[in-house]
């Protein structure tokens, strides 16, 4: 796979602030990956997803130690409109990141920032519409939609940029379940249709493990853990330690004592249970006194 | 809360036509109303106007739009009548005197006024509430150079007016449900007790700004390329048409004005 | 009405406008003592029927009794002596120089002062473990520790019903932890408490009771135990029971509806046993 951002030992600190927001981060983005990142608030979450689409160093005030590489060319190198068009952002705020009254207005807003022919931006919106699913809204006024509905707008809206990924900062922290679903599903699918790249900051790691192909565990301006999810998971005690909430699945099967063998999803967990029931070991738990 | 120069979302030939034709189709009336002052041709254009309206499928807010131009219209119609001072008089207001006196003329110009402002106002609520505000800036920043970054300004500042509004109400709510009360407030301690509303509002309203300008930021605002719009603003056969009668309309009030009326 | 009543909601029907209802003849009683949980997804009404609780909205038809009193004709302010409402967001409400004088803001407003006042907020303050942060600057908390300071601005107030909004969102797991043993601390200390959620493992866990919201109706009522074993409730509320919940389920091993992994784990090895006495005995 290419890799497509590469942070060589970035450090970044808030002109507000007297501590370092990251400190030294080394990581790698390849093309067609869909990471997890998660953590407690004040890890540096945000930050990362900053420097990943270009607001550090374009917008936000600070300094900055390191480089951040996009493809060939550091992203300091680029304006925020080129580097836009190949990693789209979605932020928490469902309501304050659409900037227009109308949906179609809303996805054609980048494109047209771009230069993009009327003829071509139609086309896009045309088209973004269709891959999320929500060809009914174009008409729509932005400011009537659910909450889930505004998020898959302003991925819409990300889209026509025609970036190759994604960088969103907790979508689904403002949703109900249903409009999580939605999101979260979405993202697998744009992801593995698609082949978009997806870095999503998340802290419902229970739906989304089905789909990250690697999850990122920050702390303290630092990565603590980067991994397939089923490796990163195994190391249960960190991550309780840390402050991350494990998925439920994760925290029963490490209970039950199956260390090393954590299921990824529902029927792969139900075949598990199965085993566990036939199996002759009892894990750690005692039946005569458990 | 539903004001009557609303827009009001329908597909009709006059939501379609170019922002531009419609302004200037305003001005026309308004230019055609002045320039007429015969009671029966004022009454014909108002009709015109109306049918134009019903014709956009915005009848029913333009009803109500219409009562409340009536009572004006009314009050007007007093006022001049009451101050119309030439001519042969007709009655006096008040009956038994010869106070307030009401004369023929003073009758017809204030109709003639009344009915000018009608279709005045009657034209310039249909252009509203059929034209997207966003349109209608964008067609001045297109059609007539105003620069893009004010009109931007203005067209996003009128889409978070909701979103503030709706702050402003959570906050409220969250303050009263800890007894906070603004009534019986001494208007000097006002600006105090607007304090628990006010600073909550203020740092919302930058977070959020600041939440708008990533999105900008991200989706390539200021790109340094000419930017194009999705909306092209050609003016179109039903355009043409429209400015057409339009001037045709001017002609034909001059017309009969100052060739017939003599 | 009994003085066991914290809560009576009678025939309670609520619309915005003329036509479109958000809460249609809604029946509710809340013991005292009770904690309950209010669910559904969003634009169900939840929010609504809970803002009706201190006033913040009056019945378009029926009526709402708190501790006894008809809250028709009542202010807000004259409520929030029984009832304390936290929102969803705290920056909603925090506009003082100290975490001190916000917490103080309410009991204020209720006409207290010296060290009546000042007893409140210490007290406050000390249940949700800021007492040492009384002079700090309160946006210089984390989101954590501000949702704890408006929660102790209610708490100063001491209404014996407490109303949350969602008070786990945006936060993360620790202080998300932090906050719900907060309030199930004051659930054990006798306050009536009822909070929305969306997140089924805490209503497992914290909620004795709840219901559950679609479309303006209250479309059921219940201990968890008994809701979650409801597939067509489920999914009318649009809710998602525990993962730990539906693989018990799925895995056939307990005829109980279990809650969490202590439950699940529990049961599992038991079934294990008398699965193998059973083939010993054989």
């Amino acid at each position: 796979m290419d890799i497509f951002i590469r942070l060589n030992d970035l450090s970044f600190q808030y002109s507000n602030s007297t501590e370092y927001a990251l400190k030294g981060i080394n990581f790698l983005l390849k093309q067609g990956e869909f990471i997890v990142v998660t953590g407690p608030s004040g890890a540096g979450k945000t930050t990362l997803t900053y420097c990943l689409n270009g607001v550090i160093p374009h917008f936000q005030r600070g300094s900055m130690c390191g480089q951040i590489f996009l493809g060939e060319h550091q992203t300091k190198d680029l304006s925020t409109a080129r580097i836009a068009t190949r990693v789209g952002s979605v932020f928490q705020d469902p309501e304050a990141q659409l900037i227009c009254a109308k949906v179609e207005e809303e996805i054609a807003y980048g494109p047209e920032n771009l230069g993009v022919s009327p003829k071509e931006i139609a086309s896009r919106i045309d088209e973004a519409l269709k891959l999320i699913g929500i060809e009914e809204l174009r008409e729509r006024s932005t400011k009537a939609l659910s909450g889930g509905q505004k998020q898959r707008v302003a991925i819409a809206a990300a889209l026509a940029m025609k970036p190759s990924c994604l960088v969103l900062d907790e979508p689904t922290s403002e949703l109900d379940p249903v409009g999580t679903t939605q999101i979260l599903e979405l993202l697998g699918k744009l992801n593995r249709e698609q082949k978009i790249t997806v870095v999503l900051v998340e802290q419902k790691l229970e739906e989304v493990m089905e789909y990250a192909t690697r999850l990122v565990i920050m702390d303290k301006g630092q990565i603590a853990l980067d991994g397939p999810p089923a490796e990163v998971f195994d190391k249960a005690n960190t991550l309780t330690g840390i402050g991350v909430k494990l998925p439920q699945i994760v925290s029963l099967f490490s209970k039950l004592g199956m260390k090393g063998k954590i299921p990824l999803s529902l029927p792969e967990a139900d075949d598990m249970i199965k085993e566990f029931i036939r199996g002759e070991t009892y894990g750690r738990y005692d039946f005569r006194t458990g | 809360m539903s004001s009557a120069v609303e827009y009001i979302p329908r597909d009709t030939l006059v939501h379609r036509l170019n922002p531009l034709t419609k302004i200037i189709g305003s001005l026309a009336l308004l230019t055609i109303s002045i320039i007429l002052d015969s009671l029966l041709y004022l009454g014909g254009v108002l009709v015109l106007v109306l049918a134009c309206g019903v014709f956009a499928k915005i009848s029913a807010q333009l009803l109500k739009a219409f009562k409340v131009l009536l009572i004006f219209a009314v009050i007007l119609f007093l006022i001049q009548i009451v101050f119309y001072r030439w001519g042969q008089t007709a009655f006096y207001l008040i009956p038994g005197t010869n106070l307030l006196p009401v004369t023929y003329e003073g009758l017809a110009f204030g109709a003639v006024i009344a009915l000018r402002m009608m279709i005045i106002l009657t034209s310039f609520i249909i252009f509203l509430s059929t034209t997207h505000t966003r349109d209608m800036v964008m067609v001045l920043v297109e059609k007539v150079r105003v620069p893009y970054d004010y009109a931007f300004m203005f067209v996003t500042a009128l889409r978070f007016i909701p979103t503030f509004l709706a702050e402003v109400k959570t906050i409220q709510e969250a303050q009263k449900a800890r007894g906070y009360k603004l009534e019986g407030v001494s208007p000097l301690r006002k600006l105090k007790a607007y304090l628990p509303i006010a600073l909550p509002l203020v740092l919302i309203s930058l977070a959020k700004g600041e939440n708008l300008a990533l999105a900008m930021e991200t989706r390539a605002y200021g790109a340094g390329v000419p930017r194009t719009y999705l909306k092209d603003w050609t003016i179109a056969a039903r355009d043409v048409l429209s400015l057409l009668f339009f001037l045709v309309g001017i002609v034909l009030s001059i017309y009969l004005r100052f060739a017939v009326a003599t | 009405m009994d003085v066991m009543t914290s809560v009576q909601v009678e025939n309670l029907t609520y619309a915005y406008e003329k036509g479109s209802y958000a809460l249609k003849d809604i029946n509710l009683k809340i013991c005292k003592g009770e904690m309950i949980a209010f669910t559904g997804k969003n634009g169900s009404g939840k929010t609504t029927l809970a803002k009706h609780l201190n006033g913040l909205l009056k019945p378009t038809s029926g009526r709402v009794f708190i501790n006894g009193l008809d809250t028709t004709g009542k202010t807000v302010s004259f409520l929030a002596q029984q009832v304390g409402y936290v929102f969803q967001n705290p920056d909603h409400q925090i506009f003082n120089d100290t975490v001190y004088e916000e917490v103080a803001f309410g009991p204020k407003n209720q006409g207290l002062t010296g060290k009546d006042l000042e007893q409140r907020v210490l007290n406050a303050l000390q249940v949700v473990g800021l007492e040492t942060y009384g002079s700090t600057y309160p946006y210089k908390l984390s989101k954590g520790q501000r949702q704890r300071v408006a929660l102790a601005s209610v708490l100063a107030m001491d209404s014996d019903i407490l109303v949350l909004d969602e008070p786990t969102t945006g936060l993360d797991y620790k202080e998300s932890q932090q906050v719900m043993e907060l309030v199930a601390g004051l659930h054990q200390k006798g306050r009536t408490i009822i909070f929305i959620t969306h997140d089924m493992n805490l209503v497992a866990r914290y909620a004795e009771r709840m219901i559950v919201m679609a479309n303006g109706e209250v479309i059921a009522d219940g201990r968890p135990r008994d809701i979650f074993a409801q597939p067509k409730t489920i999914k009318s509320g649009s809710l998602k029971v525990p993962v730990v919940t539906l693989l018990a389920e799925r895995g056939g091993f307990t005829s109980r509806t279990v809650l969490d992994e202590e439950e699940f784990i529990h049961d599992i090895y038991q079934y294990k046993r008398r699965m193998s006495l059973n083939v010993l005995c054989s």
